[in-house]
């Protein structure tokens, strides 16, 4: 059974549609990349995944749950890291994380606090100092080990590793494979094309709500990726026609 | 529920210990209500000392005149004072404003003198900012400043939608930050209150109708008011921080509800209900007084209880009476301006109750209104406690004239001489003690006020639960 399930979404504000007959299936342990340029409708998709927006039309599931009509069961059974992971400033990394990890319900010791923090990529003192003097990737690592610490069947990424390093982006990238090989399903909306192929098992590339090219990453190099995107966002330019989006599920 | 209400009260007081703000704010909020609990505390006990002080040493007075005629002691008179209620430590009232000090005597009740506004010093006149008025007043701005970005700030950094997701209650999250910022503020008023509570049980006195336990409660009473009050507050700050789109605006929102709630509602409330329900002036309401109880009619009317009482002795003259006359005389001339007191006093009374319940229906529009009514009547400092001084002064003076009168009617004149009375008359007059009036025997007084501030209560949770709800939806930001 897919833990994310999209089917025939749409949603659109102020007649633009957003999203526009969106479907979209995510297995466990698998992770989706969601390609597309700003504006696309990735953040949209997420956000009716997280059910902060009500989409106008179709279903959206999580783990069996429609987010609309069981919002808070579906909650229960998601993580979220955006594109900065906004933290209390005023706390530690430990203290951000054993703060969520409590509301999400879940009473962790201070062993296990630091050990979800490691997990994440966080180590030594830096887990007690206060977030106010984090950077952005340490940010982004709080917020994983939040996710880890929900122990969460979906993991929802919006462009986590916007503005990362290239090695604290691998670093990310690690701790999101070893998340979703534990049975997670990860869905991971970002412009970065080389950490998508590296980490997804399938590609989609979504252009004016629409999903224009659905891929098996294996089956597809970097190079040639590039090419159906940029045909897939700018189908006017000399690019190759992009196939209709296919499964291959 | 109550763990994620928990989590998030633990989390906003770190938070709030750690911000640079906080712990300044609450210091001079703490210290405000210290400084005005002591003050006030000393204001009233010295006023206890002194008011004890002056009872003693004018029933004193009374006791060492020296034989007169028992009319010549009525017109001697004796001075009635009220004693604070001890919980005027909490909230003066009304009290600076009014008499504290009644002149007994014969043929008429006499106006309360002696206001303590008059001659207040420099200690009393920072006694103005009464616990009361730092609680009701200026702590509901301490709140604001703490709350106002409790929703709004986190929307605005990004930790709301991270809050969300987690799928704990809203309702549990929205409600521990309105207990958080509650008790920040509630904690740091614990010095003063203490004081205060201290201090009224301390000064309470069982024959000015307080003991301790009742004392107890009527504290009690006003501190639950005061956490009643505290929670309504944060509870409006935090659904406006919850409703409105930035901080800014929910501190700018909450600045002005403040300046209309606080500082224009009890002068706007207190002079509609002026124009709307006058008060006689003093002048007309002398010159009626004196109108009915210089009234010819009665004059007829002692000259028939003089035929009817000659009668029923079977007397020809008021010398052969076995009673003395003139006693009676008195006595009926003084229930004769009995009547005429309670009807013009009684006329007097209504008026400004109908006045302070208009100006009350104030509390509707501003909880601050609602609690200063509620906390005046708990600490006996309002005008219904003042009005209860002057009916047992009344009631006092009206025993005395009756004491004064039985002694002449039992004393026959004897050539022409008017038979005098001593200490043994004297002691039958007992010492006056202002006494609180039970809270039982006040209903009236303070139930609107109170149903106010519930309601106001009731409509602050019901407005914060209904903000929860809207967070609930809505996009992440």
């Amino acid at each position: 059974m897919p833990l994310i399930e999209l089917s025939q979404v749409t949603k659109r504000f102020a007649a633009r549609p957003a999203v526009d007959a969106l479907t979209l299936q995510v297995a466990p342990g698998e992770v989706y990349a969601l390609l597309g340029a700003n504006g696309a409708g990735k953040s949209t998709t997420i956000q009716m995944l997280l059910g902060f927006i009500t989409p106008d039309s179709g279903s959206v599931r999580v783990a069996g749950y429609d987010v609309v009509a069981e919002p808070v069961a579906a909650r229960r059974q998601v993580a979220y890291v955006p594109e900065t992971v906004q933290l209390y400033p005023e706390l530690t990394g430990v203290e951000n994380l054993d703060y969520f990890s409590r509301l999400a319900g879940h009473r962790l010791g201070r062993v296990a606090l630091a050990a979800t923090l490691q997990r994440a990529g966080l180590t030594g003192e830096s887990a007690d100092r206060r977030v106010v003097t984090y950077s952005k990737g340490m940010r982004q690592k709080v917020g994983l080990a939040i996710a880890f610490a929900k122990g969460a069947q979906v993991l929802l990424l919006d462009e986590p590793t916007s503005g990362l390093d290239p090695h604290a982006a691998q670093e990310f990238n690690l701790a999101t494979a070893a998340i979703a090989a534990t049975g997670v399903a990860v869905l991971m909306a970002t412009h970065d094309l080389m950490r998508a192929q590296q980490l997804a098992r399938r590609i989609g590339v979504l252009h004016e709500g629409r999903l224009r090219i659905e891929r098996n990453a294996r089956d597809v190099s970097l190079a040639e990726l590039e090419t159906l995107y940029l045909a897939a966002v700018n189908p006017t330019a000399s690019h190759a026609a992009p196939p209709a989006a296919r499964s291959v599920a | 529920m109550w763990d994620s209400l928990i989590q998030v009260l633990r989390k906003e007081a770190t938070i709030l210990r750690r911000d640079g703000r906080a712990p300044w704010l609450l210091a001079v909020l703490g210290g405000l209500v210290l400084a005005a609990a002591l003050s006030q505390a000393l204001i009233v006990r010295s006023n206890l000392a002194a008011v004890d002080a002056a009872a003693r040493a004018e029933h004193s007075r009374w006791l060492a005149q020296p034989e007169k005629y028992a009319h010549s002691a009525a017109h001697y008179g004796i001075w009635a004072f009220r004693r604070a209620a001890p919980l005027s430590i909490a909230d003066p009232g009304v009290t600076a404003y009014l008499g504290s000090a009644v002149w007994m005597e014969a043929h008429l009740q006499n106006e309360a003198l002696y206001r303590p506004s008059q001659d207040a010093g420099l200690l009393e006149r920072f006694g103005a900012l009464s616990p009361a008025v730092v609680v009701g007043a200026i702590a509901p701005l301490f709140l604001l400043l703490l709350g106002y970005g409790a929703v709004s700030r986190e929307r605005e950094q990004g930790t709301w939608s991270l809050t969300r997701i987690q799928a704990a209650s809203l309702d549990s999250i929205v409600a521990g930050k309105v207990l958080a910022i509650a008790s920040a503020v509630g904690v740091a008023l614990i010095p003063g209150l203490l004081v205060v509570t201290v201090s009224s049980i301390v000064l309470a006195s069982p024959d000015h109708g307080l003991t301790i336990l009742t004392a107890t409660g009527r504290v009690l009473l006003w501190l639950l008011a005061v956490a009643v009050y505290l929670l309504l507050i944060s509870s409006l700050v935090v659904a406006l921080s919850s409703a409105t789109r930035s901080s800014a605006m929910a501190l700018g929102i909450g600045l002005a509800a403040w300046t209309v709630g606080v500082l224009l509602m009890p002068r706007f409330a207190a002079e509609a209900a002026a124009r709307v329900a006058p008060l006689q002036t003093q002048q007309q309401w002398t010159l009626a007084l004196r109108r009915d109880l210089y009234d010819p009619a009665g004059e007829a009317q002692l000259e028939s209880l003089k035929l009817q009482t000659l009668q029923r002795h079977g007397a020809a003259r008021v010398e052969e009476l076995p009673v003395n006359w003139v006693g009676v005389r008195l006595q009926a001339g003084e229930e004769r301006g009995n009547a005429v007191f309670d009807a013009q006093w009684g006329a007097l009374f209504e008026q400004i109750a109908r006045q302070q319940t208009l100006a009350r229906s104030g509390g509707l529009a501003s909880p601050w209104l609602a609690f200063r009514s509620l906390s005046q009547e708990l600490a006996g400092s309002s005008f219904a406690a003042h009005r209860d001084f002057l009916q047992q002064a009344e009631v006092q003076r009206r025993r005395i004239q009756r004491i004064l009168n039985e002694d002449i009617q039992g004393k026959l004149e004897r050539d022409g001489q008017r038979p005098p009375s001593g200490r043994d008359v004297w002691d039958r007059v007992p010492e006056f003690r202002s006494q609180v009036t039970p809270l039982a025997a006040q209903a009236g007084s303070w139930r609107g006020p109170l149903l106010q501030l519930l309601a106001w209560a009731g409509a602050a949770f019901a407005l914060v639960g209904v903000a929860a709800r809207r967070a609930q939806r809505g996009a992440a930001t």
